[in-house]
């Protein structure tokens, strides 16, 4: 027995009823997912069980919703699946949760442990499928092993760098008649001591003439978004984010250069490359972000803070590296440094790069420019807001042109680029955060790979407002295409795609159409004025290109602008 | 290159896959392999790994793993 349970034992229950008490214990209020034979004893459990399921129509977006929930609450998302078919279609779910750090628990029903290993009727060897995309996986073949395991899943999941974990449930397990104890309620972790000696990073962030923060989906992850704005407020430094780090700044502040990367701004890319300090928090130099690796911040030393010391080196070397807990680092970091950096030069420098680049939002026609579009559109929502998106061109505009105000209000497929993503996050988002205007941005490809939940958002009546940006291409392919392939656009013509405003009225969701942009105010006002769940479908460019573009190979001082930006 | 390698497993289901899989998707090719129980509760690993990439970095994400309790290069 675990020393992760209690000392009350409890009259017999079912290995399901274990399994959901766990969960409640746990604090889970919401899970997402999909029933079958294999799960059905914790299906029969939760009929009269006040946990709230959310019954999605693929468990692809249950595990997705299950991952939209934790990155806009910063709990664990669960999610739930039968055997074999039911398991698999989890795994994409598992993917993007683990390349994106997203704490998840998942469990799957399993045939009987005296059938495991014969072919039966909906087995698959889970444990064996899903080994690469989670954190750590469980085959409960005991049901008084439940307890423990159910409160080592949701440990593992939240515990350093968070990620997905899933319990594998035989059903002779769930069926089981067991005396057990009661796993501990869940308490929150004492807050970790930074034990490191702190002196080397001071002197480096002191000799530094040009520093750059590079801060990505770590510092939100370890709920460290205040006191890193702190530390930037403290030493003045010019800061530039990931993608996942999209909020870790408000969008107008002084020192905030924006995304780096491949569709990077142009004023984040050059101040990086200029840089001779780059100070990395929460981040992995993902190739999207440095490009070519050995023209990336070319003259910098590297500061490293980050909790998972497999990926200090494991890209870029470290000078200086600091691995824990980004809270208390940064908390050390401000205490010892107390004032601004003397680079008043650089600082200088880099407003001056930020003036240079100002976006022009008036392109010479009277289509429906995206970036535009989706500027309009963040601002009409407000810094509150959740934005969910798909993945492809309209994901980098809305990375570019939305303003997040917060890390968990911006949700973006970032390791994996899972399309489908969006819709499914965005109902996970609402209702973790029911009160929150939550938009799912999405792309005409996109939106068709999980198009079947729009049925979960009518059956549980959730406000999400859809825009789908229709180009009748998968974009970014076709802009790869057009670019580096001679315009050989194979396989990415989708102008045969449905009406999305039938389908939506289909699934009883009201939609509207955008055509041009002199009717881009009034169709964002229908949409969230709109109450209930609504559809905007709206035709944009099929030639426009994100820019700027990193082209593949070379590094970020090569920045393709295109002429229509 | 080649590297020895001693892993303290849990001695529990799929640990040894778990391991032995993660080696070959970070880009090391195992070349032998021996596994022997220690107690009741320990498998004791013994790997040698073909690496072109520095061994260091597949030691951190071995430690990683929930089953690893212990990883060391003896030569």
């Amino acid at each position: 027995m675990s020393p992760n349970t209690a000392r009350r034992l409890v009259a017999p229950s079912s290995g399901a009823q274990v399994v959901l008490d766990a969960l409640k214990a746990e604090g889970v209020d919401v899970l997402f997912g999909y029933p079958g034979g294999a799960i059905l004893p914790v299906y029969d459990a939760l009929h009269s069980s006040d946990l709230r399921h959310i019954l999605c129509r693929h468990e692809q977006g249950a595990a997705l919703a299950a991952d939209g929930y934790a990155r806009a609450t910063g709990r664990v998302g669960v999610c739930m699946a039968t055997s074999g078919p039911g398991a698999t279609n989890l795994v994409t779910g598992l993917a993007n949760a683990m390349l994106d750090s997203i704490p998840m628990v998942a469990l799957t029903g399993q045939v009987p442990t005296q059938v495991l290993g014969t072919d039966a009727f909906q087995e698959v060897d889970t444990m064996g499928l899903t080994m690469p995309v989670v954190k750590h996986n469980f085959l409960v073949r005991e049901a008084t092993d439940l307890p423990w395991v159910m409160a080592e899943a949701f440990r593992i999941a939240r515990s350093g760098r968070p990620g997905p974990v899933l319990v594998d449930l035989p059903k002779d397990v769930q069926l089981a008649n067991v005396r057990v104890q009661q796993p501990k309620p869940h308490t929150n972790p004492e807050p970790t001591r930074l034990v490191t000696d702190i002196h080397p990073s001071i002197q480096l962030l002191k000799m530094s003439k040009r520093p750059v923060i590079y801060a990505g989906g770590g510092v939100g992850m370890a709920d460290a978004v205040d006191v890193f704005r702190k530390f930037v407020e403290t030493t003045g430094i010019p800061t530039v984010t990931t993608l996942k780090g999209l909020g870790l700044l408000p969008p107008n502040h002084p020192l905030n250069l924006g995304m780096l990367g491949m569709h990077g701004l142009e004023q984040a890319n050059k101040a990086v490359q200029a840089s001779d300090l780059l100070i990395v928090l929460g981040a992995r130099f993902d190739d999207r972000v440095t490009g070519k690796l050995s023209g990336f911040a070319p003259h910098a030393r590297v500061l490293h803070v980050e909790i998972d010391p497999s990926e200090v080196g494991k890209v870029r070397a470290a000078d200086v590296s600091i691995v824990g807990d980004l809270g208390p680092a940064l908390e050390t970091l401000c205490h010892q440094l107390e004032r601004p950096l003397q680079i008043a030069d650089w600082r200088e420098k880099c407003k001056r790069l930020q003036a240079e680049h100002t976006w022009d939002y008036e392109p010479p026609h009277e289509k429906v420019y995206a970036p535009r579009f989706l500027k309009m559109l963040s601002a009409a929502q407000g810094p509150h807001g959740v934005i969910a998106c798909d993945v492809g061109q309209h994901q980098m505009w809305v990375a570019q042109h939305c303003g997040i105000h917060r890390p968990e209000n911006h949700l973006s497929s970032g390791g994996l680029g899972t399309m489908g993503y969006g819709l499914p996050a965005a109902i996970g988002a609402q209702l973790g955060r029911p009160k929150a205007s939550v938009i799912n941005v999405s792309g005409d490809g996109s939106f068709m790979m999980n198009v079947q939940e729009l049925a979960t958002l009518k059956r549980y009546n959730l406000p999400v407002k859809i825009v789908v940006l229709d180009n009748s291409c998968l974009g970014m392919v076709r802009q790869w295409q057009e670019l580096f392939l001679e315009k050989r656009y194979s396989e990415t013509d989708l102008s045969d795609n449905p009406d999305f405003s039938k389908v939506a009225e289909a699934f009883g969701i009201a939609s509207s159409r955008l055509w041009r942009r002199d009717q881009e105010a009034e169709s964002i006002n229908w949409l969230l004025n709109t109450e209930g769940p609504a559809l905007l479908h709206v035709a944009v460019d099929p030639q426009a290109n994100v820019w700027p573009f990193v082209p593949p190979g070379h590094d970020n001082s090569t920045m393709m602008t295109g002429e229509s930006k | 290159m080649n590297h020895q390698l001693l892993i303290h497993l849990r001695s529990v289901e799929g640990a040894l896959v778990r391991t032995i899989g993660l080696v070959e998707r970070r880009g090391y090719a195992p070349e032998r392999v021996s596994a022997v129980p220690v107690g009741s509760h320990t498998t004791m690993l013994r790997l040698t790994v073909n690496a072109q990439r520095p061994i260091e970095k597949l030691i951190h994400q071995l430690r990683k793993l929930y089953d690893v309790q212990h990883v060391e290069i003896t030569t």
